[in-house]
């Protein structure tokens, strides 16, 4: 698969998000220490790194979807659109509405397909036509020629990729700028993932996305920008080694971690 | 020896092989096979504890019962019938026809130890050994010097006089008692005569009867209840049925007897001159009669419903107010040390037993709450004879009782709903209220439910905080309102079989049959709300 991958630092079109000094507490265990990141509007966004270096966690507070962890405490900024969103005026739903999400576990809502894609509108008030609107994101998810005779059965009964795939059209229905993917093929098969690589790059034109992965081949595939996490073997204490333009960072990285990982050297 | 001679692990250290490894195999397998044999022997020993509680219960409902009227149909009608003075067994009440050369009292030999004064015996002839009859007659009557049933039999009819039998005799008219035995020898012998049976009698004549049988006050107060000269003849067969013929349980028998020993137990009906018939004290009417102290004709329909509105209101209370909590500690509250200590006391609650629970709601509700739970409060009582032993008293005590159980359950029920839905629905940014509504309570309803149907249906069957609260032991009054006073099915039970009388044993058995079937309805109707819930969920 080919891809255009950008090289220098923004193509013109700024940050969406800039994180600074981030650091997460779970309790008293220091989950992720003092991250500073910037993710450019309209690219691909890829975090990789060995477990628990603090990827998902990072990828999480980018939505406050650490909120709903009792024990989590964030520190440090993540500004989007000018705007701290840890801020003391900012609600997190409105947050999380222009800032959406999708999962490692494919987790489409126990009800029809249609409704999976139509209650995020909904909630947020849309008064449109809302069949329209879901057709036109089942569409952009290249899922609307399998469903549109069943759009009234359960979106459980589709298989695992079509089921990512109605949570991304969930997920981009109520009109985010950002979409936060944890891992989003780790539980599909090689086709699938491949399907799912192939929408994100379409997907990119409109949205910025950020994505986790564990694979790397998945991540110089797809990513216009890698950040390379790696966790602090003491502490367990995750940090932000390197990041930079994809090519780069596969090509020549400057920290010798980043070099020993994408070998696979360490794991 | 193992079935494989060769292994990977032939010959590495700390592997068990050959004869050893066969060994250890059997024993693994043996170990399993123990296990098994105990878990199965559990189950089975629970089946049968279960089948004995049925069996006890079944078997005290069914069964022959041996009934004595205190007037047979057929006397009932030959007094009713006739111008006969019906005297109780007692003998003294016959001095006030002592002297009256006209008057005959006709009863058993048993009841006359000695002939009173002023009298003499006349035997009554062709007699059989049980149907000795005997007529006591003044001594100043001079001419009755023997009487058979034909005789007698002249004698019944209103204005007899002495001339129609013999034309020698007096033209008076013949004044006759009949004394009631309780041995049914008279009632036997009314059978052999040939009369209409009591069923077809009519309105005027069963009221008649009432009236003849019953006291003047009796009569009085249940006019009050619906005039006498209104009530159906239905109802004034039923309460001649009750009242006066008053039938008195000699014995009753359990299902296994009346199966195994039917000849005997007629052969001592017939002894004691008495009917056996085979009675079930599960009846349609046994629902639907209210409490009376003669178990034969008494009913639940009072405690039933007083179960029904106490459970009503139980719900009404708890399940609402429980699910509520379960969802504000599951999905709003911060779990700190406050949450911790809120979840600890609760779950000990769960534990204390239900008789301080009683406690609790006879200080609450029935004292400190009285103007509500009387319902004074809301004019229907005034404030003089306000009572706070209520149907709503031990509706709102049995809520508090079961709603630790509510909380747990439906707390347990929301931790099954999975996170990644949650996430899923904060990820298109709803606010939380919008996850619990559309998305964690549709998922976990159907286990709430489960729940709150196991805690009512424990709260159904509850007695002990409800005798501290003050149930009524005897009403005969249906509830009609929360304020009213009430008894539930388990104190009905509980009293019945506190009664010395057997009979009573047998309808507490029945009762426990409704009130079995009652809780298998409740629990039929969670599982049907339940899988309907599943299937509305994709």
């Amino acid at each position: 698969m080919v891809v255009s991958h950008v090289n220098g630092t923004t193509a013109g079109g700024g940050y969406a998000l800039t994180a600074s000094h981030l650091q997460v507490w779970y309790g008293d265990f220091h989950a992720v220490s003092d991250v500073s990141l910037e993710v450019p509007t309209h690219r691909i966004t890829a975090m990789i790194g060995p477990s628990g270096c603090g990827k998902s966690t990072i990828l999480r507070t980018f939505n406050r979807m650490n909120d709903l962890v009792d024990t989590a405490r964030v520190e440090g900024s993540v500004h989007y659109r000018g705007v701290d969103i840890y801020g003391p005026d900012v609600d997190p739903v409105e947050v999380r509405r222009r800032i959406g999400m999708v999962f490692q576990k494919p987790n489409p809502f126990p009800k029809s397909i249609f409704e999976n894609v139509a209650w995020g509108p909904r909630i947020h008030g849309f008064k449109g036509d809302m069949e329209q609107l879901v057709e036109a994101c089942l569409r952009r998810v290249v899922l609307w020629d399998e469903v549109k005779d069943k759009l009234n059965q359960s979106g459980l009964s589709l298989s695992g990729g079509q089921q990512q795939r109605l949570c991304i059209a969930r997920a981009i229905a109520v009109q985010p700028d950002i979409v936060l993917m944890d891992e989003p093929c780790s539980a599909l098969d090689p086709i699938a993932t491949l399907h799912i690589e192939e929408l994100m790059r379409d997907l990119a034109a409109q949205y910025t996305i950020v994505v986790v992965t564990h694979n790397m081949q998945q991540a110089a595939r797809v990513s216009d920008y890698t950040a390379f996490f790696s966790v602090i073997p003491e502490t367990r204490t995750g940090e932000l080694v390197e990041v930079g333009p994809t090519d780069r960072i596969f090509d020549s990285p400057e920290e010798p971690r980043t070099n020993d990982y994408i070998t696979g050297r360490f794991g | 020896m193992g079935v494989f001679a060769d292994k990977a692990t032939a010959g590495a250290a700390g592997w068990p092989e050959g004869a050893e490894e066969a060994s250890h195999t059997r024993r693994r397998r043996s170990r399993g096979w123990a296990w098994r044999v105990a878990i199965r022997c559990s189950t089975v020993f629970g089946l049968l504890v279960l089948t004995t509680l049925l069996y006890n219960v079944v078997n005290s409902t069914w069964g022959y019962v041996v009934v004595r009227d205190q007037l047979s149909d057929q006397l009932i009608v030959l007094l009713e019938r006739s111008h006969i003075t019906h005297a109780e067994r007692r003998v003294d009440a016959l001095k006030e026809v002592a002297g009256n050369p006209n008057a005959v009292v006709v009863l058993t030999p048993n009841l006359v130890p000695a002939v009173p004064d002023g009298y003499r015996t006349v035997p009554i002839g062709d007699q059989h050994a049980k149907l000795a009859l005997i007529a006591l007659v003044s001594e100043d009557n001079e001419f009755l010097l023997e009487l058979d049933e034909t005789l007698l039999l002249k004698l019944l009819p209103e204005g007899s006089r002495w001339s129609d039998l013999v034309s020698s005799w007096p033209a008076e008219s013949v004044s006759l008692v009949l004394v009631v035995d309780e041995d049914g020898i008279l009632s036997r012998w009314a059978a052999r005569q040939d009369l209409p049976t009591l069923d077809s009698l009519g309105a005027a004549e069963l009221l008649s009867v009432l009236e003849t049988h019953l006291s003047a006050g009796l009569i009085r107060r249940y006019g009050r209840d619906e005039p006498m000269a209104e009530r159906s003849r239905a109802n004034l067969l039923s309460l001649v049925e009750e009242r006066v013929k008053e039938p008195e349980v000699l014995a009753t028998f359990n299902l296994r007897e009346s199966l195994v020993q039917p000849a005997e137990i007629k052969a001592f009906a017939d002894v004691e001159g008495a009917v056996a018939s085979f009675h079930s004290w599960l009846t349609p009417g046994f629902l639907v009669r209210p409490q009376s102290a003669n178990a034969a004709i008494s009913g639940i329909r009072t405690a039933l419903l007083g179960s029904l509105w106490v459970i009503a209101i139980t719900i009404c209370f708890s399940v609402p107010l429980g699910i509520g909590a379960a969802i504000y500690l599951e999905e709003f509250s911060t779990r700190n040390w406050f949450g911790r200590i809120v979840e600890t006391n609760i779950n000990n609650l769960a534990g204390v037993p239900s008789i301080i629970y009683g406690m609790l709601g006879l200080v609450i509700f029935v004292r400190a709450l009285t103007q509500i739970t009387s319902g004074s409060l809301f004019g229907t009582v005034s404030a003089d004879e306000a009572s706070g032993r209520t149907i709503l008293s031990a509706g709102l005590t049995l809520g508090l009782l079961i709603l630790p159980v509510i909380i747990i359950n439906g707390q347990e029920a929301i931790r099954a709903v999975p996170d990644s839905l949650r996430e899923a629905a904060y990820g298109v940014g709803c606010t939380r209220w919008q996850c619990v509504r559309w998305h964690v309570l549709p998922m976990a309803v159907p286990a709430i439910l489960t729940g709150a149907i196991l805690a009512v249906s424990r709260a159904l069957g509850e007695t002990a905080p409800l005798v501290v609260i003050g149930a009524a032991t005897f009403i005969s009054v249906d509830p009609t309102s929360p304020f009213a006073k009430f008894t539930v099915l388990p104190i009905q039970i509980y009293q019945w079989t506190a009664r010395p009388q057997a009979e009573f044993r047998n309808i507490a058995a029945a009762a426990i049959l409704v009130l079995l079937a009652l809780l298998l309805v409740t629990n039929a109707t969670a599982v049907l709300l339940r899988n309907r819930a599943e299937s509305q969920r994709m």
